[in-house]
């Protein structure tokens, strides 16, 4: 894993793009601005020095070249910010301020813009100028022309702002990308450490959460919640390995030693028999653990959690109810199933038969003769029109009057293959109570263990799945 | 019969051509999916046994080929895999029956067996006769040797299939599985309280027993031993 380099990430892309995008935009928008205004100015200026010419020539209507010469020159003395030009048919100066024909005055050009110099106190100055010209009965020249430094200083003025705000605009530009980014991807790279160190060493460890950082939190707090979630596989994996070891072993070592010690010597026919006969009953019962272990493997490790439905508890409940309602009656217990209505949950009907039947099991196995045998399910309460979601679901309550299980067991209850003392003679291995619970966390319920009558000798055992509301679709 | 086994692992191979022939059935074996398929479509076989594990070609996909090719041969699945998921996809996938490993000989056979007579068409029978006791369902009556019996919709249910099956093996998950539609391991044997019971109602009194246990796999309901 490498640091991710800050010119080829996504974030300092994303913000160059948007800022070059924008400033584009931005200062195409003022430069836009301001040659339409440049370009009025000029208009205005070339308007001015065409009136000024159409005077003139209204002029020399009325007077003729001696007045037309007389005005020229008057105006050329008095007015500094105009230029004048008249010539004769060969190129001689007439009158005016111009020493000479500037040659952007090319017939063709309506207006034209040129320099000339003009003497001052300071020296000689470089100004600039734009004119017109037309041409006087006779082969006369005359030409107008306006100043426009103070034009020309406006403009430059503009070009100075457009350019100092497309530098600050750039300068800001590029220490705000830098800023951002490496901002952002400090704590993207300090998420990726974290998550290095964890997954090389302490499964411990979390990601920290960032004071300000809404979306990057979100994504710390989801990683976190994958991380609880790979550590409870992870514990679950060394469970169920501690567990094949010690639970298989054992069996395995005993169908061993049968057939071995049948083997030390000589034996009939039905002597053989019978030993094969006990080692296929071995191994039956081995296969059995291993599915039940498997089972619980499974359920734990979430991963039985796809393709549940939602579907009717009650049916389950009444199915399998059915199902050991003989074994009941056999063993001299009353059974009663008690369903009003159903009571739908969301899961997978094989497993919560099951479970069911677990339950059920366990309380006809361990209630003596003349006991009571009670199984509740309770549907989720109905609601008010419009009303919100439920916030309780579906619930199935197994009761018996067997001896139940002390409080200080319950824990221990759960966990696999454990008999408790004042079972040890009952048949069956220990797994049926923690398969429910593995199928009850599958199916998110919450599995509870108490008296079922308190107080009364024996206190029974009153198990109880709590199920979450049914998601409305 | 004759019998295709799909089974890649020779020794449980050779374990299942064994006990097949024992029981007098034709068996041929293909230790592959490809050469599997061609058997198949190239023989007419009564029933298969298809491993899901198989080199060359997948067993779920053999069955969907052979099903392509209009090859309704019914298929038994052999597998490790043993979730709902995995039974729902073998059966989606063309499968008529799915058996987990590890399994009881004698269960396979039953499956076998019920596999090759449900294939067999035969007209659609509303009333079901088994030496004298007779069931009809339409009135949901019983009767042996002309007395009627009581029997709950359960019974029925159990005494249906049970006739339905005549003669044949019946094992303990094929009655969990078809009369109650569960595919759950029971820790306690609950089907033998209900076989006990039903035999109370319609055996006890009656001279010949219908309804006998085959040691070690399950229960047959048969008017002669």
């Amino acid at each position: 894993m490498q640091q991710i380099n800050l010119f080829r990430s996504q974030t300092f892309r994303f913000i160059a793009f948007i800022l070059v995008g924008f400033g584009v935009f931005a200062i195409g928008a003022l430069s836009t601005v301001i040659k339409v205004n440049n370009d009025f100015i000029t208009e205005q200026s070339e308007q001015n020095v065409q009136t000024e010419l159409d005077g003139l020539l209204a002029f020399f209507e009325e007077t003729d070249y001696p007045g037309l010469v007389e005005l020229i020159t008057d105006r050329s003395r008095e007015l500094t910010d105009r230029v004048y030009l008249l010539t004769a048919p060969n190129g001689d100066l007439i009158a005016g301020n111009l020493t000479l024909w500037p040659r952007q005055a090319a017939p063709g050009a309506p207006y034209f813009s040129f320099f000339y110099e003009t003497l001052t106190a300071d020296g000689f100055l470089r100004e600039e100028a734009i004119g017109t010209q037309t041409e006087l009965p006779g082969g006369y020249r005359l030409l107008v022309a306006h100043n426009i430094m103070d034009q020309r200083r406006l403009e430059r003025h503009f070009q100075g702002v457009i350019g100092a705000v497309t530098g600050l605009y750039v300068g800001l530009g590029i220490l705000l990308t830098l800023m951002l980014t490496t901002r952002l991807l400090g704590r993207i790279n300090e998420i990726n450490r974290v998550c290095l160190e964890i997954m090389q060493g302490g499964m411990g460890e979390r990601v920290p959460a960032v004071p300000d950082n809404h979306e990057l939190n979100e994504l710390s707090g989801t990683i976190n919640r994958m991380l609880d979630r790979i550590q409870r596989l992870m514990e679950a994996q060394r469970r169920t390995n501690d567990n094949i070891a010690h639970e298989l072993r054992t069996p395995l070592n005993r169908l061993r030693q049968g057939i071995d010690v049948t083997l030390q010597s000589d034996r009939d026919a039905p002597g053989y028999r019978a030993q094969l006969e006990t080692t296929l009953t071995g191994i039956d019962d081995l296969s059995a653990t291993f599915n039940a272990i498997f089972q619980i493997s499974q359920a734990q490790s979430g991963l039985g959690r796809e393709n549940m439905m939602p579907l009717d508890l009650a049916s389950v409940v009444a199915g399998i109810g059915d199902l050991y309602e003989p074994l009941a009656e056999e063993r001299g217990l009353t059974f009663r199933v008690s369903i009003d209505r159903p009571a739908m949950v969301e899961g997978k009907r094989e497993m919560l038969a099951q479970a069911v039947a677990n339950l059920i099991d366990n309380a006809l196995k361990y209630t003596p003769a003349g006991g009571s045998v009670e199984v509740v399910v309770q549907a989720p309460p109905r609601l008010a029109q419009g009303s919100e979601e439920a916030a309780v679901g579906a619930s199935l309550i197994v009761r018996d009057t067997g001896p139940g299980i002390p409080s200080a067991e319950r824990d221990r209850a759960l966990e696999r293959f454990v008999r408790l003392e004042n079972s040890a003679h009952a048949p069956g291995a220990g797994l049926g109570l923690s398969l429910v619970e593995a199928i009850a966390q599958v199916h998110q319920a919450r599995l509870a263990l108490s008296e079922s009558h308190p107080g009364a000798r024996p206190p029974g055992l009153r198990v109880a799945l709590y199920f979450p509301p049914i998601k409305s679709f | 019969m004759r019998i295709l086994v799909v089974e890649d692992d020779l020794e449980a191979a050779t374990y299942l051509q064994k006990g097949l022939k024992e029981k007098n059935h034709l068996v041929d074996h293909a230790p592959d999916g490809e050469l599997g398929l061609q058997y198949a479509l190239s023989s007419l076989y009564d029933v298969m046994i298809v491993d899901r594990r198989l080199p060359k070609l997948e067993g779920l996909e053999l069955i969907q080929a052979l099903r392509e090719h209009e090859n309704q041969t019914p298929v038994l699945i052999l597998s490790a895999l043993g979730e709902v998921d995995d039974r729902v996809a073998g059966l989606e996938a063309g499968g008529d029956d799915y058996l987990v490993k590890p399994y009881v000989f004698s269960e396979l056979l039953a499956r076998v067996d019920a596999l090759v007579r449900r294939h067999q068409p035969g007209a659609v029978r509303t009333r079901l006769k088994v030496g004298d006791l007779e069931l009809d369902l339409l009135s949901r009556k019983v009767v042996r040797g002309g007395s009627p019996i009581d029997l709950q919709p359960r019974e029925f249910r159990l005494l249906e299939y049970l006739m339905k099956h005549e003669g044949q093996v019946v094992t303990r998950t094929m009655l969990l599985e078809n009369v109650w539609e569960y595919h759950f391991d029971p820790q306690t044997n609950v089907i033998d309280v209900h076989i006990s019971r039903l035999r109370a109602k319609i055996d006890k009194n009656f001279g010949t027993p219908l309804l006998h246990t085959v040691r070690g796999a399950g229960y047959s309901l048969r008017a002669a031993d």
